[in-house]
């Protein structure tokens, strides 16, 4: 459904709604205390509405207890972090309130 | 009870000394696993990983304390030239608790992520002891797991007591628990004790604008020097901070508009005032009651804190304690960081490697910084006698503060204790702007045994305050601290 985003809230919607969507899934991983997450979640949101339905936007709330190893795997870096997924593999990621690159992974995805 | 996951070490405690042993002992090849648990404040505040440090300690404090000195530079920007600066702007609590909580909360998940990345199993379940290699956990929900583990850390930590003498004070008055997640300004405020969490926190409000009351019952930073902590009372009144001295509170109500009426007795005369909060700072507790230590046999001393080797050992073989909750540590973070990775290498890498606290450099954040390592001047004149140290003192006052003219030439102050046979300084005293920053390199020459004649002949860097301490000749007794001209 364009313009809907997809929230994970547990391992197994990890599983159905990002690894094995049959489109590409750009994942958000965010939290409530993070400021450069709240600079970047219109942006990407902005992003997927003009992508005319070609891909999904998933956003991960780091704090969720039932998805501390999936958080801590993807997140251990920092946030946010932003991955891009196809048919359940890991096509690219950027870290960090960057306007340039979330572009570039929106284009990308769109050619997927 | 199924008994599913043993571990090599079972840390209970998810503080500075816990997660930097569960750390350490991970890297090194244990199969470590971590039990951290907020009990809520009894007005219910609560947070996440990190213990009180990053909670409700030193993070939040040092971050409030210099929203505070921002604050008072606003006099300084003026008289350096800065145009529209308005010195008596109102500060945005709610904003600067934001910041502070997202900041902790950023924390919290780097913990988490370093326990994982560590293979640290993480429960964020209250634990309980139930022989010396088994341990209860209780999740939010009443369930229940147990685990076994072949040694077990306690470094449970501590939280803050109250005065028991008032009906129903937990529910009256807020804690430094509390304080750091206040959703609103707390307002006029009375802070009852002496302790420099207490002289910290009223410093810090009343930097930001509240009016400020602290009720004291006799000195101040019982423990430290005491020269250094009149002059940071001095120092905290000409500010315009009130102290109420040599009194406990008698009495604490709700008045009708929830604010606080409290009573007090002086000189026999019975005194009172509405504040809008009071915040009681009289000591800490350690955490260690409802751990079942009694009945595995782990001593402790009356107040509940465990009694340690100097290896950390317990009376229980394969049980140890580190950090607050054991006797006679000093309650600091980095010193149960330090002794919690010590005792990792002891247990999984043969050190033989024992936490020294000799030494120690700390610093108060009270509104003039204090920095201090080593022996307080009554210390040092108790341990070695009077006749057998040297105190040399300065009066200083910092070239940045001559901007503003009602910065006092009197409150900075430098302290060296001697020791005269070997000319060993063994006690630094430093009160003045960046204290911590100030401190911390000479904790490295006074660990080494630097002389006093060493001091005096390294090179100061000009201008500025650390400088005095190179520079320092007046001894006292013979000569004046303050200096005659430049």
């Amino acid at each position: 459904m364009q313009g809907q985003v997809l929230q994970i809230k547990s391992q197994a919607e990890w599983k159905s709604l990002v690894l094995e969507n049959p489109k590409p899934v750009i994942v958000d991983f965010y939290a409530d205390w993070c400021g450069p997450c709240k600079v970047l979640k219109p942006k990407l949101h902005s992003l997927h509405e003009q992508s005319q339905g070609k891909w999904e936007l998933a956003v991960v709330n780091v704090d969720i207890d039932d998805l501390q190893k999936i958080s801590g795997q993807y997140a251990s870096q920092g946030i946010p972090a932003v991955y891009l997924f196809n048919k359940g593999q890991q096509i690219s990621t950027f870290l960090g309130n960057n306007e340039a690159k979330a572009k570039e992974m929106a284009l990308k995805a769109a050619t997927l | 009870m199924d008994v599913e996951q043993e571990y090599d070490l079972f840390v209970i405690g998810g503080g500075s000394g816990g997660l930097a042993c569960a750390k350490q002992a991970a890297k090194l090849g244990a199969k470590v696993a971590l039990a951290d648990f907020v009990k809520p404040s009894p007005l219910g505040t609560k947070w996440g990983l990190g213990g009180t440090c990053v909670n409700v300690g030193c993070i939040p404090k040092k971050l409030m304390h210099f929203a505070a000195t921002l604050g008072e530079l606003r006099h300084d920007q003026v008289e350096a030239g800065w145009i529209d600066t308005q010195v008596d702007s109102k500060h945005n609590w709610e904003k600067m608790v934001e910041n502070v909580n997202n900041h902790i909360r950023k924390l919290n998940f780097g913990y988490k992520n370093q326990l994982l990345k560590e293979d640290v199993k993480y429960y964020n379940k209250l634990a309980e002891l139930i022989d010396a290699n088994t341990i209860k956990l209780t999740d939010n929900k009443g369930q229940i797991e147990t685990v076994r583990a072949k040694t077990i850390l306690v470094a449970v930590g501590g939280r803050p007591s109250y005065p028991d003498n008032i009906p129903n004070i937990q529910n009256l008055v807020i804690t430094s628990d509390d304080l750091f997640w206040l959703q609103e300004n707390p307002g006029k405020t009375l802070v009852i004790g002496a302790s420099y969490v207490a002289l910290e926190c009223g410093g810090f409000l009343h930097g930001i604008g509240n009016e400020v009351a602290i009720m004291v019952r006799s000195i101040l930073l019982r423990g430290f020097d005491q020269e250094m902590a009149e002059k940071i009372g001095l120092y905290m009144e000409e500010k315009g901070i009130r102290f109420i001295k040599g009194s406990v509170p008698d009495m604490i109500e709700a008045t009708e508009d929830n604010k606080r009426k409290v009573t007090w007795i002086i000189n026999g005369q019975k005194q009172e005032e509405i504040f809008d909060t009071v915040l009681v700072a009289t000591g800490r507790v350690s955490d260690t009651q409802k751990l079942n230590l009694d009945k595995v046999g782990v001593k402790m001393n009356k107040s509940g804190k465990i009694l340690c080797s100097a290896d950390d050992k317990t009376s229980v073989a394969n049980i140890y304690a580190i950090g607050d909750c054991v006797e006679g540590r000093p309650e600091l973070t980095p010193t149960a960081i330090k002794c919690g990775q010590l005792l990792a290498n002891r247990l999984y890498n043969n050190s033989t490697e024992l936490m020294s606290y000799e030494f120690v450099a700390t610093t108060v954040f009270t509104p003039l910084e204090y920095g201090c390592i080593g022996y307080s001047e009554e210390d040092a004149i108790k341990k070695f006698g009077e006749d057998k140290v040297t105190v040399y003192h300065s009066i200083f006052k910092p070239l940045e503060w001559n901007y503003f003219e009602m910065h006092s030439g009197e409150s900075c102050f430098a302290k060296l204790i001697v020791l005269n046979d070997n000319r060993r300084v063994i006690g630094f005293h430093y009160l003045g702007p960046h204290a911590g920053e100030v401190t911390q390199g000479y904790a490295v020459a006074i660990k080494m045994g630097v002389t006093k004649e060493q001091f005096d002949s390294t090179v100061g860097i000009h201008p500025t305050c650390s400088e005095e301490l190179v520079q320092v000749t007046a001894v006292k007794g013979i000569d004046d601290a303050q200096k005659e001209g430049c």
